[in-house]
């Protein structure tokens, strides 16, 4: 069980900052080679990696500038959603979803040595290995069906899987499933990948500078620098592409600066979506907020396109239920539980509490958390319900919120894709435990068909909807600002990369 | 220190594996980084090579943690230092004028402007000078540091010019009062009376017998003030994104490399006691009373 939740701490644990754009929605082919230029392209992103061990250390940002920039993965996703070859040059399933057998495509890694079908056996017995730490407890849960890996020869790997699996192909395209060179050791200063650029100069507290790979065996990179720059306040971020000392500011944490953004003749706001549900969780198993009336009651207390304007600058899209729009299984489920004060103080009387309580509402240091808590606030309070707002640092977030559940309600974007299994963990932080949720995500995971996944899953969001687990205030839209003069950057958030290989400039 | 920074909630294990991670995970982890010892074990240990001068490494990276100072003292240093000159610059001559001038306009003049100097917390100084220099006339970089450091010197000074002054102003208008209140002290003694009565000119005997007088509390003044100084340094460099000595400091608290923020305190402490030190000797070459004194 996996979960990643967006917030804007140095450190990055498995919170991050608003998502991650994946494959730009460039046409890498229609710009032809001709295209490829010595520029230097400068982004500015707010967190830095704590470490470069990128199957190791938890935190969005060390995926972020090396994954699919440095490290390949067998397949890789593109900005659609559509999983593409990578280091293999094509894959089959079998039809019982039980085999999948690679053919690998002939790469040099950045040392100079041959990829060879050694490398990913080593790779992924890593990662399967159950006494080693090496790697994260999320990467070996993912490949968790994972039953063997092997090289029948030098150029083909055959994965054997115990069960059907509908997330592995997806999984092989994020960090668990890079592909490191055998016997690599040092991995926190160290990245010898395969991938369109070298790791260059880490500039710790300020910034990792990638460098084009000539010997790349795909399209090569268009640009011959690419500048990761860590600038982690907010406001020195805005400022930065003001001044034109970045070309790209990879995420807006104020939305409230956008109109500074639009009115500059040289900058375009881009604006494209995530997998960012800023949720307002619930402690389901703590009065009042065991009552699902007094959950739906707080639902319809809120005016979420109100929100949205107040918070984000009318950027966000209110989604109803725990589903980004770019998933299969995303239906429009705000109108279920629409703004209606009289029908929220209504449910309140019925569950018991016709004058209304006071609860506490945590609120971590989230951009987006701490421009909706006053308006929440307000908004309960308008059917008798006192919040009195904390503020919680990270740490504490973790370690009492998260681990403990000692909490009635906190503000958090969870940003992990396909990630409604949350809810049906009953130890998750929302403390949902409901039999009929778990058997649907169970059911969805192993259907045999997209068609039939997809409707399992419809049906346990609408669940989630009308049993109000949280109250999810809106979608992050993917925001960033850039040079009008740059192009190829990737405008989507469907994963942990920030692919840059097809960033041009001038 | 050591235990205040043990009390926070989370450790690096956690932060390391992030919110998945088994108790098993992570108590194999801890036990990698010797969390699982006794606190008083840990401290014995940590301090018995910090007496000897090893900092250690860092519980994450494994980076060497006296490197890694050394390599941000070359932001932070000379952040300071820029920033202490710039402001006994501009704090003794305004102090000396709005001394000599302190019954009339201009003087008090002088005067409220420098309270409202320390009234203004450095922040948003910070923000003002890069909305007006950096995004408005585009003349100087709103943040950062150029990556490769001190071989591209003009660079780097221009990188610091707007975080030096935005520590300056704050500084210097404490510093300024200091120089104003010992500037009037200086032209009510009865030396500058005979001075003025040899002949010189008030200007002349402010230059040979003012300055030298006004100096040395701001100077001292400035000694005690090194540490402000470097909690201004934190806020300024993160304003201003600077890769210094405070930016890491911030960073390794939010992850909780004990060892790396406990190294960095012990170095930054030391620094302080030196500096003070060095500053005591400065006071005794410019004011003969200080060394005959002893």
């Amino acid at each position: 069980m996996t979960m990643k939740i967006a917030g804007r701490n140095p450190i990055s644990i498995a919170l991050l900052l608003l998502a991650t754009p994946l494959l730009a929605n460039i046409n890498i082919a229609s710009l032809g080679a001709s295209a490829k230029t010595n520029s230097t392209v400068t982004i500015g992103f707010t967190l830095e990696p704590v470490s470069l061990d990128i199957s190791g250390v938890a935190g969005q940002a060390i995926p972020q500038v090396l994954l699919n920039n440095v490290y390949e993965g067998l397949v890789k996703v593109e900005n659609s959603g559509k999983i593409v070859p990578s280091l293999a040059k094509s894959y089959k399933a079998s039809s019982d979803g039980l085999t999948y057998t690679f053919n690998l495509t002939k790469a040099k890694f950045h040392d100079g040595s041959n990829f060879r079908a050694a490398d990913v056996v080593w790779s992924f017995n890593r990662v399967l290995d159950p006494n080693s730490t090496a790697v994260l407890p999320t990467q070996k849960q993912q490949f968790a069906t994972v039953a063997s890996v092997k090289a029948p020869n030098a150029s083909t790997v055959v994965f054997a899987l115990k069960n059907r699996d509908n997330d592995f192909l997806f999984n092989l395209t994020q960090r668990g499933g890079v592909i490191f060179k055998s016997g690599s050791t040092e991995f926190a200063t160290k990245a010898n990948g395969t991938g369109p650029f070298k790791l260059g100069k880490w500039n710790r507290g300020n910034s990792i500078t990638l460098e084009r790979n000539d010997i790349y065996y795909g399209k090569k990179a268009l640009s011959k620098k690419v500048v990761f720059r860590y600038i982690l306040d907010a406001t020195a971020l805005s400022n930065a592409i003001l001044s034109g000392q970045i070309d790209i500011m990879s995420t807006v944490q104020k939305p409230e600066l956008l109109s500074i953004f639009k009115n500059r003749k040289d900058l375009k706001v881009v604006s494209g979506t995530t997998n960012g549900e800023v949720t307002l969780g619930m402690n389901n198993s703590k009065a009042p907020l065991n009552n699902i009336k007094v959950r739906q009651a707080i639902r319809q207390a809120i005016n979420k396109k109100a929100l949205i304007k107040t918070a984000w600058a009318g950027y966000g899209l209110e989604i109803g239920s725990f589903v980004p729009p770019t998933d299969p299984w995303f239906e429009d489920l705000s109108k279920k539980y629409p703004f209606n004060v009289r029908a929220a103080k209504n449910l309140l009387k019925q569950a018991g509490y016709p004058n209304g309580f006071s609860i506490v509402l945590d609120v971590p240091p989230a951009p987006y958390a701490e421009a909706s808590q006053e308006f929440i606030a307000a908004s309960l309070k308008t059917i008798g319900i006192n919040v009195s707002i904390k503020p919680v640092a990270w740490g504490e977030w973790l370690d009492r919120i998260f681990t403990k559940a000692n909490y009635d309600m906190t503000i958090v974007a969870h940003v992990e894709r396909g990630d409604m299994s949350i809810y049906a963990n009953p130890n998750y932080y929302f403390r949902y435990n409901n039999t009929e949720y778990q058997a649907l995500i169970k059911k969805a995971s192993s259907a045999r068909t997209a068609a039939a996944q997809t409707e399992t899953l419809k049906k346990a969001a609408r669940l989630l909807s009308d049993e109000s687990a949280s109250d999810w205030l809106f979608l992050i839209p993917n925001l960033q600002v850039a040079k009008k003069s740059v192009s190829g950057f990737p405008e989507n958030s469907v994963g942990d990369a920030y692919s840059v290989a097809a960033i041009t400039k001038g | 220190m050591f235990f205040l920074l043990r009390t926070l909630p989370g450790d690096l294990a956690s932060l390391k594996l992030g919110v998945d991670a088994n108790p098993e995970a992570l108590m194999q982890v801890r036990q990698e980084f010797g969390l699982d010892q006794s606190l008083v074990a840990q401290y014995i240990e940590w301090f018995s090579d910090a007496a000897r001068g090893d900092l250690g490494v860092s519980m994450l990276t494994g980076a060497d943690i006296s490197q890694e100072i050394l390599n941000k003292a070359t932001v932070t240093l000379p952040l300071i230092g820029l920033a202490s000159v710039l402001a006994i610059l501009f704090a003794v001559p305004l102090g000396m004028y709005s001394a000599l001038n302190f019954r009339n306009r201009r003087g008090i003049g002088v005067s409220a402007a420098s309270q409202l100097g320390i009234a203004i917390p450095t922040f948003w100084v910070g923000v003002i000078l890069i909305t007006i220099f950096a995004v408005k006339f585009q003349i100087l970089p709103s943040g950062g540091f150029p990556d490769e450091g001190w071989s591209s010197w003009a660079n780097c000074l221009e990188s610091l010019i707007l975080p030096s002054t935005t520590l300056a102003l704050g500084q210097g208008a404490i510093l300024m009062r200091f120089a104003r209140s010992a500037t009037i002290d200086v032209i009510q003694q009865d030396f500058f009376r005979t001075a003025r009565s040899t002949g010189l000119s008030r200007g002349q005997a402010i230059r040979i017998h003012g300055i030298r007088n006004a100096i040395v509390p701001v100077i001292s003044v400035l000694g005690v003030q090194i540490a402000t100084l470097i909690v201004g340094a934190i806020i300024v460099e993160s304003v201003f994104s600077l890769p210094g000595i405070g930016q890491m400091l911030l960073q390794d608290v939010g992850i909780r490399d004990y060892t790396k923020v406990q190294g960095t305190v012990a170095a930054t402490t030391a620094a302080v006691f030196f500096v003070s030190f060095l500053i005591d000797a400065i006071i005794a070459l410019i004011n003969p009373k200080a060394r005959t004194s002893q």
